[in-house]
Order: structure tokens, then C-alpha cells, then sequence
């Protein structure tokens, strides 16, 4: 446990230390505000009879599928990619395969490393649309709802880190990996959209996890399946994904 | 004496079909060995193989009697700087002594900072990578390597890009370090005279294949050179065709 610890504290001073991942934070952080600021002008030109409260309120839940559909799988492409295969093309990847650690430990932690600025991220603009929720007079409601969404839809991002990690086992190039990651990634999410029959199958199609936990009343057993079924995707892509980086040569 | 590395029956094959074929040898305790060979005679490979950087096709690496498969016991004691140093272009030398420091319990920043001096990178220390030169870049490699203080050190072609004062530098502290602290060198070069300066035993590469394990007073007993004793043996393996 403390050479992963060790190796994720690494992984992530690396991510920390890239001033892109903080750009990109910023925007979506703009995005979430600009989104409150968007209703707030549309509503004053229509005819300003909505309150405040009823239209911010549970701004960070309207905000969630740009931020879990779009905002955060780009960060976890970039992420994954920086940490795989971009170190790998410019041989970096060997200051971490020279210490002592072994490879199942350094892939995880990897993965832990892209997962946990996600998460991060997720945290952030949170902060951000709730403050912007409360000051743009938008009052508290909905603010715990959207916490729990957040925490819920974390398991769903565990998963497509995950799918992303093994991507980057696949392919050499650091632009053919975040390529082959974003048409996948809009593949699987296209195919889960106008394909009914496939479509509770496929992990994209579970990415807003907390629609199935919240204001929907379905009985636990029911869900049952769709949680072994994300287990089982998870549990593929990380098996296959460290067996790949383990025949890794550097 | 203690067995600190054995290489048996290893061999490394590349889709080319070029890397290293049946190599067996091992090294004491202390020792410096050189591995001589001209460029693609199978230094690189065999070193990358004693890290856990590649796998070997066949035959079995112990490290401190741990199998080189298991990183975490056979690294531990494990130094090594191959090829061109892998360094983050972001990140300034102190971000990458700290990284590496991470791994090893009782390394702290009074080694971290002794580390540079030995290398004589302490007024680089916060600056990054990217912008230092091929010789500060082997320096960095080398600081990394001896920040652990390694009862084993794996250098390939350690003097790359470092000018002649730095050269005998380098030269010295490999001496000190395996005279003082018992420290174990295998030091791989395709230059027969920076071989003969620094190493007790010389194993001899050619196209993959291991020419020969002596000590350099066998070596040189019948020649006046490593570089001879180098020619000689490529000789003994081309049925005496003139180079």
C-alpha cells in the first residue's frame, strides 16, 4: 500500500504540475457560471415573471450532463493519456518502471490519479454552481439533491477512467489515443442513445448513475443487475487494462 | 563473496531478431563490471532486462536473490541509468529527487541535496529538466540513480554527452563508491579505454552473443589492451577475419 500511495502521490504532481488541467477547470467553471447568468438574461428579456428561486434552483443538476457527458470524460481522455501513452512516447514512463514498485501498483495508481482529478474537478463545480446558485439569488434548494447526484455518478466516472486506462494499452501515438477515445467514447454513448436494445448494456449509457437513485422510485432489486453489470465492465477494464500494461516494454 | 546479480541462460529477442542470446554470468559484491560491445551488441537489452524494463524471452534474472519479477524486492537495492535519462521536461531536478524519494523510506532532503553536489547540479536544483543539456541530463540520471544509496548500480554508457572533467568525476565516484561502500558497478560502454579505467571484470559483446567473462588481468595478460583483448576475441569469433 505505500509504494502505490507513493506512486499515485507522483501521479498526481504530475498532473498537478500541467498548467492545462487548471485552464480547463477554469472554463467549465465559467461555463457553469455563464449557464445560471444564460437563464437569469433570458428570463429578464421574456418577461422577468419567473422568480429567481424557481428557475437557479438545482442549477448544478441542470449543469450535471454537460459536466458528466462532456466536461469531465475530455478531462479523463487528456488525463489518461498524459499519464500512458504520452509517457510512454517520450520515455518518461521509465523514472516510475525503474522503482521499485510493481506494475500492477503503478498502473492502479494511474487510474486512482485520473479518477481522483475528476472527482476533484466534479467537487469544484459543484462549489462553483452552488455559490452561483446562492448569489445570483437563486436560494438553496436542491443543493444536498445535487451533492448526492455528484457522489452517485462518481462510480459510473470510475469505470470510464478505467476504459480509458485500457484504451491507452491499445495504442501508440498520444494523438491516435485521445482520438480513439473521444470516437469510442461518442460511439458507445450514439449507440446507447438510438439503439434501445443495446442501450442498457453499454457502461455510457449509466454516466448520469444518480437518475437511477434519484426521483426515480425503483425498487432496489431492480437495480441490482445494472450495478453488477457496471461492476463487471469496471472489473474487465481494469483486469485487461493492467495485463496490457504489464507486457509493457520501455 | 556475496552474489549480488546472476544472469542465467537470458536471452532477449526483438521482433528484428536483433537483442541478446544466452546470456550467463553473475557479479560479487563490490565488483565493477564492464560490459563492452560496439553499438547493438546487446548492452542496452541486457541492462533493460536486469531493471524489469523488458522481459526476458528465456533464462531467469536474480537481483539480491530475488527474481528481477518480483520489482519491488530486486529494485529496492537497485540503481540504474540507461540510455538517456528519463526526465519530465516540467519538472525541475529537486520535483524528480522528490518523486524518486517517494519510493524509498529513510531518503530525505539532506540526501536529496547531497545527491546534487555529488553531480554538481545544486545551483540547477529549480530549474527544469527541459532546458538542461545532454551532460546535465546524464548528471540528473545519475543523481536519481545514487539517490537511494544502491548496493547495485546499472549504468549504460554513463560518460554520454559529459564533458572530460566530468568524465574523470564520474570516473572517481564510481571508484569511491564501490571502494568505500562496497558498492556494486556494471557499467556498460562501447569505449575499450574508459572500460579498462574504472572496471575489475569485462564481459565481452558481439551481436548479441557473450564473448567472454574475464577479469581485466586476464584480459589483459596476453594483450596489451581492452581494446585488443576486444579484437582479439571478436576475431576468435569470426574464424580470424581481419576487422
Amino acid at each position: 500500500m505505500e509504494r502505490f500511495l507513493a506512486s499515485l502521490s507522483n501521479e498526481l504532481f504530475k498532473l498537478r504540475k500541467r498548467k492545462k488541467y487548471l485552464v480547463f477547470l477554469i472554463i467549465g467553471a465559467v461555463i457553469c457560471v455563464a449557464s445560471a447568468l444564460r437563464v437569469l438574461i433570458v428570463n429578464y428579456i421574456t418577461d422577468g415573471g419567473v422568480s429567481r428561486e424557481a428557475i437557479l434552483g438545482g442549477l448544478m443538476s441542470s449543469n450535471l450532463p454537460f459536466i458528466l457527458l462532456i466536461f469531465l470524460p475530455l478531462m479523463a481522455v487528456m488525463a489518461a493519456s498524459d499519464l500512458f501513452v504520452g509517457e510512454q512516447v517520450d520515455h518518461t514512463l521509465r523514472f516510475s518502471l525503474m522503482r521499485p514498485v510493481g506494475k500492477g501498483k503503478l498502473f492502479f495508481s494511474k487510474a486512482a490519479a485520473v479518477f481522483l482529478l475528476c472527482a476533484f474537478d466534479l467537487a469544484v463545480l459543484y462549489v462553483v454552481s452552488t455559490v452561483a446558485q446562492v448569489g445570483l439569488g437563486g436560494g438553496t434548494e436542491g443543493i444536498l439533491t445535487s451533492l448526492g447526484a455528484c457522489l452517485l455518478d462518481l462510480i459510473p466516472l470510475a469505470v470510464l477512467v478505467l476504459f480509458f486506462c485500457l484504451i491507452n494499452q491499445l495504442v501508440r501515438g498520444s494523438s491516435l489515443t485521445v482520438l480513439l477515445c473521444v470516437v469510442l467514447y461518442i460511439g458507445l454513448l450514439v449507440m446507447g442513445t438510438y439503439l434501445p436494445a443495446v442501450g442498457g448494456l453499454v457502461f455510457t449509457g449509466y454516466l448520469r448513475w444518480h437518475n437511477l437513485w434519484i426521483g426515480i422510485a425503483l425498487p432496489f432489486f431492480s437495480l441490482l443487475p445494472r450495478i453488477g453489470l457496471l461492476a463487471g465492465y469496471g472489473l474487465v477494464f481494469g483486469c485487461c487494462g493492467y495485463l496490457l500494461f504489464d507486457r509493457k516494454e520501455a | 563473496m556475496d552474489t549480488v546479480l546472476t544472469l542465467d541462460h537470458v536471452s532477449k529477442i526483438y521482433h528484428n531478431g536483433r537483442g541478446a542470446r544466452n546470456i550467463t554470468f553473475s557479479v560479487e559484491r563490490g565488483q565493477v563490471v564492464g560490459l563492452l560491445g560496439p553499438n547493438g551488441s546487446g548492452k542496452t537489452t541486457i541492462m533493460k532486462s536486469i531493471t524489469g524494463l523488458s522481459q526476458p524471452t528465456e533464462g531467469t534474472i536474480t537481483v539480491f536473490g530475488a527474481p528481477v519479477t518480483d520489482r519491488e524486492k530486486a529494485l529496492m537495492q537497485v540503481g540504474a541509468l540507461i540510455e538517456q535519462p528519463a526526465l519530465y521536461e516540467n519538472l525541475t531536478a529537486q520535483d524528480h529527487l522528490r518523486m524518486a524519494a517517494r519510493y524509498y523510506p529513510g531518503v530525505d532532503q539532506a540526501r536529496m541535496d547531497k545527491v546534487l553536489e555529488i553531480v554538481g547540479l545544486t545551483p540547477y536544483r529549480k530549474e527544469r529538466c527541459g532546458k538542461f543539456s545532454l551532460g546535465m541530463k546524464q548528471r540528473m540520471g545519475l543523481a536519481l540513480a545514487l539517490l537511494s544509496e544502491p548496493e547495485l548500480m546499472i549504468l549504460d554508457e554513463p560518460t554520454n554527452g559529459l564533458d572530460i572533467e566530468a568524465t574523470v568525476e564520474m570516473r572517481e565516484v564510481i571508484l569511491r563508491l564501490a571502494k568505500e561502500k562496497g558498492v556494486t558497478f556494471l557499467v556498460a560502454s562501447h569505449l575499450a579505454a574508459e572500460i579498462e579505467k574504472m572496471c575489475d571484470k569485462v564481459l565481452v559483446l558481439y551481436e548479441g552473443e557473450m564473448l567472454s567473462f574475464d577479469t581485466k588481468e586476464e584480459a589483459l595478460r596476453l594483450n596489451p589492451s581492452l581494446e585488443d583483448y576486444f579484437l582479439a576475441k571478436v576475431r576468435d569469433k569470426k574464424g580470424s577475419v581481419v576487422l
